[in-house]
């Protein structure tokens, strides 16, 4: 048994947080969030793109409003998102839209972290140590997020926390269709909402840090957690 | 006609359908509208990327409908609605609005909803009640995309919501255009 494997299953036995304070809500079907994802994704991505078309027409003097293809700017501007017969969306070419995308999709999910720690935090038990708050994000939020718990959790005792797991839902669906980099590529968006999760959950209980994801195969994810600097 | 779509829904949301907590759900939809109002600074903007949001899930999501039930098509409007209601609504939101103030010629009628998920937690800024803003104008897309992919072309529209001070919330839905093929009859 490896020193970080020994960690693991320590940590993971450690996981025993109040847990009994799960609320007992509203009820839907999983299918409408499975619906609602993927085109969340998609009006991003358009958004993103329609807006940075208008801005470069209004440099130019141009009228915003005509059609875009009447654009005489860069083209890369125009790559409006498809939507696939799937339901999932090719991710646009140019890094700079990209970019904007990732913010606004962590950014989204940072607000759902926030407002989800908010209805979850346990009641009866202040957390305040680092690791019991992670221990929170990868008991109880995973429970409310996927309904199940994340599948190993390593730290190395120094702020930096990875969340692995290794049939992370919202990857499920995309995995079967066709694998390999361009799956990979597709499923991105669908880390950054969860990383921006994360961050907030983190972020309400005075956690600052950073969120970054990581695909070795689909449907495997991780999530590595680097604390910025606490209290 | 309306009890026996009722208890198909009912059974469709019994044993056919994996539930979750709704708060994942609802609160993510409620951060995209903040997200929208940000870029956009124009709330009929968000009303219309909201309501396109929709129609992509709509045309997507009547597969879903037809394959989970064995639903024979609607002969006319009334019909319609109450499937919308009783099996649409119910199926994935697990409510099921009431269908009333039908129009003299049989085409237009309200979804009541008395209980809508996504109006959980949610309160509106005066800002955004004045200008105008539909915080669930999804509602509205989904109903359109789903109705134009079994050749139904439907308006539908918000006209009252309990988040922005109503009373009530409403829909108004109203069948444009039969596409011929698709369906066999109107309403008539």
């Amino acid at each position: 048994m490896s020193a970080d494997s020994r960690t693991t299953a320590r940590l993971m036995s450690a996981l025993s947080l109040d847990g009994g304070n799960a609320v007992e809500g509203r009820q839907i079907s999983e299918s409408a969030l499975e619906f609602l994802l993927p085109e969340l994704v998609n009006t991003v991505i358009s958004t993103t793109v329609e807006t940075k078309r208008i801005a470069a027409r209004l440099s130019l003097g141009l009228d915003p409003e005509e059609e875009p293809q009447e654009d005489t700017t860069d083209d890369s501007t125009r790559s409006d998102s498809t939507t696939m017969a799937s339901g999932w969306t090719e991710l646009p070419e140019d890094s700079e839209v990209l970019e904007q995308v990732y913010v606004k999709l962590e950014t989204i999910g940072f607000r759902v972290g926030r407002r989800l720690a908010e209805r979850y935090a346990p009641v009866n038990r202040r957390l305040t140590d680092t690791l019991d708050i992670v221990k929170f994000v990868c008991k109880d939020m995973w429970m409310v997020l996927f309904n199940r718990q994340v599948d190993n959790l390593k730290t190395n005792h120094r702020g930096i926390y990875v969340l692995q797991d290794n049939k992370f839902k919202w990857f499920l669906r995309m995995s079967s269709n066709h694998g390999g980099a361009a799956a990979a590529r597709r499923a991105q968006p669908y880390t950054w909402l969860p990383c921006g999760i994360i961050r907030g959950v983190l972020d309400s209980f005075g956690v600052n840090a950073v969120v970054s994801p990581e695909t070795l195969g689909l449907p495997q994810c991780t999530f590595q957690i680097k604390v910025v600097s606490n209290e | 006609m309306a009890k026996q779509y009722r208890s198909i829904g009912e059974e469709v949301w019994k044993n056919k359908v994996e539930k979750v907590n709704a708060e994942l759900f609802i609160f993510t939809y409620g951060s995209l509208v903040v997200q929208l109002i940000k870029d956009y600074e124009d709330y009929h903007s968000v009303n219309k990327q909201l309501d396109k949001l929709g129609y992509n899930i709509g045309v997507r999501l009547i597969d879903d409908i037809l394959s989970r039930t064995n639903l024979e098509k609607c002969k006319d409007m009334r019909e319609t609605a109450e499937v919308i209601s009783k099996i649409g609504f119910r199926m994935f939101l697990n409510i099921a609005p009431s269908v009333s103030a039908w129009s003299a010629d049989s085409k237009e009628f309200s979804l009541i909803l008395d209980d809508n998920p996504l109006n959980d937690f949610c309160e509106l800024p005066p800002r955004a009640v004045q200008g105008g803003l539909w915080y669930s104008n999804v509602l509205c897309g989904v109903v359109r995309g789903a109705l134009e992919m079994v050749g139904l072309l439907v308006k539908v529209e918000f006209v009252r919501d309990v988040v922005r001070g109503d009373e009530v919330s409403e829909i108004r839905v109203r069948l444009e255009k039969v596409l011929d093929e698709e369906v066999p009859v109107g309403d008539d």
